[in-house]
């Protein structure tokens, strides 16, 4: 009989031939190992090592470049969260429908009862918002609290924790406006035990926190970057967004203090409306802050809303590229498209009435044509989404200023300066109530689609008036719908806003998961 | 239990892994071994029968309920008192006739004649587009599994028989959410010729009318089917040819893997799941279970 090799055998026979083959061994190592562990001080650090091929939470935000990846990723998650955010904004407003699909529903009735005003505490995309948003302010609380004992330079640190600051307040003063009180966090959270402690705060408390994160940032941000960082926070935005804040919270005076400081940092109105949109000139001096997208390459950093907004089965027609169709959501009403002066250069730029299919007939669907730029890469385009733009801070000023001293010259100038540069006539001699009335007029149009009109309205007006204003022009929709239904009939409830919906549910999930969860009034 | 469970979204997670429970599974287990002769011919047979009751004893935390899946889609609940993972969706009480029937039935908003009809659980006479009027629709564990094994031999031949089987136990066939969708212009399963086209031509009360846009997809019973089967999974029939023929000993053999499924689950396979833990229960068509033929020869030298 031929002697058997070591790789004949089975693994468990080779493991006890191994062991007692090497027994020996095995016991000298151990002896040293025990006089090692015995003689070093350093017996504790011994055992505990890191796995050094994985980046870890506890020993990240080391240097400049670990700090800055971890805001920039926080950067990151923001196009996440822009690419719904007209859902809530622009959407559920006057300015938008929706082009009814009939030939595939699909999870359709979801994202419909936000424009049919028939959400309520189950809507999933409420849900994904409410989640999506903590989320981040997770990944921004982890970053401030490692920045405290961060080595970094505090050139970087300063910096960091002024973006940092100016994005949470920012999702704070959305949460805030969205669904009234909500649950501050501004630590990290250790245990999910924790999680459960933690209730809604007063919307007063959630303001101060905006007010105090935009005033910490407004100290700490530069006010330009170097060229290949541009597109980061400035002390720009934060001022800006002060601006906003104390405008929304009808506190004019410190509003024009703040949004005048803007006014000196170098911004300016691009002399053509269309050359606002266009990808190529992103990052121009009108615009203060936008979420950074990046088509033309598949890194996955890409926007892609003409795929949401552009008319269903418009086959290429719209899209550029064979048999591309459109989401047809976010649909522009008759009612905005009815709203343009006569002469407005920025109409065909915001939006189309409707395209020209490939056998050459009309379509009359309209869509948005702001985000709709060629690019070469279907499904990537390389739109920025603008979140302030010059213009914006422009019609704040003149609305804050209207409401401290009423229409003074000052108050037109700004004005007039948004309506020249779309080619309009300047506007003179209106009373304070009408000229408020231009101001709010003149936003509509100016940043149509662009998700401010969901909040220009609760700024502007109390829960009653929004209801009467938006059961208006559900009551024209039904009648006339933007576009064609393909006969299915509008639900009994559909287009009926009560007052309670000018809050969002908290989501049903998170009140399920923790009983001792608030809900709003109304759901 | 070791579970990932839902946890507060302001956490920035929706999920953690806990010790979340306990759960009593009991039953009985019988294995009967049987030999006999009769004449020439030895038979074998065990037969193995599990009959299993599972129950959530104990669920720790604010929770009362471990919710998995979605709205679209399978729902899985577990409760205390109840079996782990319970089938979970609106209880589809069959299509509605008319406009008379619409209106005579709680709020049912944007449903039309053709449209499935929904049980009004809470009682508050709407039948709201979320979770509130959800019930469980569906057990997916099976009251008893069988394991039935059947061998034989005489002279130079042997047989084998080996049954599996599960009964009484429910399987949400998620797939027909898509395979009968009506609501929009897709290719759909034949049975789709029998769906409600008007008060006249009901048509066979499970398919909606392809007028619909809302209230079919959703978790409901509509997709829930009863899964019991025996399926014979493998035969084996085999043959050793005499010393005296040849000179190795030989033995020539079939056998047939999965060759028959008795059952009324219109599925091709009642034993799937898709989702695992305790999202079970979830037949979204996998791949189907290949029938299999094998000839062969065992030959010693």
């Amino acid at each position: 009989m031929r002697p058997i090799l070591f790789q004949e055998l089975s693994h468990l026979e080779q493991l006890s031939v191994f062991k007692k083959r090497n027994m020996k061994k095995i016991l000298i190592y151990f002896q040293i190992f025990i006089v090692a562990v015995g003689l070093g001080s350093c017996a504790e650090d011994f055992l505990d090592k890191t796995d050094p091929t994985a980046l870890v939470s506890d020993t990240f935000y080391g240097t400049d470049r670990e700090v800055t990846q971890a805001v920039t990723g926080i950067y990151g998650m923001l196009r996440g969260y822009f690419n719904n955010h007209w859902q809530f904004t622009e959407f559920i407003t006057d300015n938008t429908s929706l082009h009814f699909n009939v030939g595939n529903r699909g999870q359709g009735p979801a994202l419909e009862a936000i424009e049919y005003w028939q959400y309520n505490a189950g809507t999933p995309n409420f849900a994904s918002l409410y989640n999506n948003t903590y989320n981040i302010l997770v990944n921004i609380n982890t970053t401030l609290e490692k920045l405290k004992t961060s080595t970094a330079s505090q050139v970087i640190k300063d910096r960091s924790e002024g973006e940092l600051k100016v994005i949470r307040a920012y999702l704070y003063f959305d949460l805030v406006r969205l669904f009234g009180d909500v649950i501050i966090v501004t630590e990290p959270i250790n245990t999910p035990a924790d999680a459960f402690q933690l209730q809604r705060s007063p919307s007063e408390a959630v303001y101060s926190l905006v007010l105090a994160d935009l005033s910490d940032a407004i100290n700490l941000l530069p006010v330009n970057y170097s060229a290949n960082e541009v597109g980061r926070i400035t002390k720009g935005v934060a001022l800006a967004m002060h601006g906003r804040v104390r405008l929304d919270r009808k506190e004019y005076a410190e509003a024009v203090t703040s949004l005048k400081q803007v006014l000196t940092l170098g911004y300016g109105l691009l002399p053509n409306y269309a050359d606002v949109f266009k990808p190529e000139n992103k990052n121009h001096k009108e615009s203060i802050w936008d979420v950074q997208y990046q088509g033309e390459n598949l890194f996955g950093v890409n926007s892609s809303f003409i795929y949401t907004f552009a008319p269903l089965a418009s086959q290429g027609a719209v899209i550029k590229f064979p048999g591309q169709d459109g989401g047809g959501w976010n649909i522009p009403s008759k009612e905005i498209i009815s709203l343009y002066e006569a002469g407005d250069d920025r109409k065909s730029v915001s939006l189309k009435e409707g395209y020209t299919n490939n056998s050459g007939q009309l379509v009359p669907v309209p869509f948005i044509n702001k985000y709709n730029n060629p690019h070469s890469i279907r499904g990537v385009t390389n739109d920025n989404w603008p979140i302030i733009r010059y213009s914006d801070v422009l019609l704040m000023l003149s609305e804050a200023i209207n409401e401290t001293s009423g229409p003074t010259s000052e108050a037109y100038e700004y004005l007039n300066s948004v309506r020249v540069r779309a080619t309009l006539a300047p506007l003179n001699g209106l009373d304070k109530s009408q000229f408020r009335i231009a101001v709010l007029k003149e936003r509509r149009i100016e940043l149509a689609f662009e998700n401010h009109r969901w909040f220009d309205l609760k700024r502007t007006l109390s829960a009653s008036e929004i209801k009467n204003l938006l059961n208006a022009y559900g009551k024209k929709e039904r009648e006339d719908p933007t576009t064609s239904r393909g006969g299915i009939p509008f639900s009994q409830e559909d287009y009926t806003f009560e007052e309670y919906q000018v809050l969002f549910p908290i989501p049903a999930d998170q009140i399920r998961i923790n009983p001792a969860t608030t809900q709003n009034p109304g759901y | 239990m070791l579970l990932s469970v839902e946890m507060p979204s302001i956490s920035g997670f929706t999920q953690s892994l806990d010790n979340v429970g306990q759960v009593r599974n009991s039953g009985i287990e019988l294995g009967l071994d049987f030999r006999t002769k009769v004449n020439r011919v030895n038979l074998r047979t065990n037969l193995n029968l599990t009959f299993n009751r599972n129950e959530v004893l104990e669920l720790r935390g604010g929770a009362d309920a471990i919710w998995n899946g979605s709205f679209y889609g399978a729902n899985n609940v577990s409760k205390v008192g109840r079996p782990m993972a319970m089938l979970y969706g609106f209880k589809m009480m069959g299509i509605f006739q008319s406009d008379e029937d619409v209106k005579n039935w709680p709020t049912q908003d944007g449903a039309i004649p053709g449209t499935y009809k929904y049980f009004d659980a809470d009682g508050d006479g709407v039948i709201s587009y979320d979770r509130r009027d959800m019930i469980e629709i569906g057990n997916p564990h099976p009251a008893m599994l069988l394991g039935w094994t059947l061998g034989g031999d005489v002279g130079g031949f042997d047989f084998n028989f080996l049954f599996t089987g599960a009964f009484n136990y429910d399987m949400m066939r998620n797939i027909e959410a898509t395979t009968m969708n009506m609501d929009g212009v897709f290719n759909i399963l034949q049975s789709g010729v029998n769906r409600f086209r008007s008060t006249d031509m009901p048509g066979d009360g499970r398919g909606a009318t392809s007028n619909t846009w809302k209230w079919q997809r959703e978790a409901n019973s509509r997709y829930v089917y009863d899964a019991s089967h025996v399926w014979l999974r493998s035969v084996t029939l085999g043959y050793s040819l005499p010393l005296n023929v040849i000179k190795f000993k030989t033995r020539l053999f079939f056998s047939g893997e999965n060759l028959f499924l008795f059952t009324d689950y219109p599925g091709t396979n009642p034993d799937v799941s898709r989702g695992g833990e305790i999202n079970i229960g979830r037949d979204d068509e996998a791949y189907p279970v290949p029938r299999t033929f094998t000839f062969g020869a065992t030959i010693s030298f």
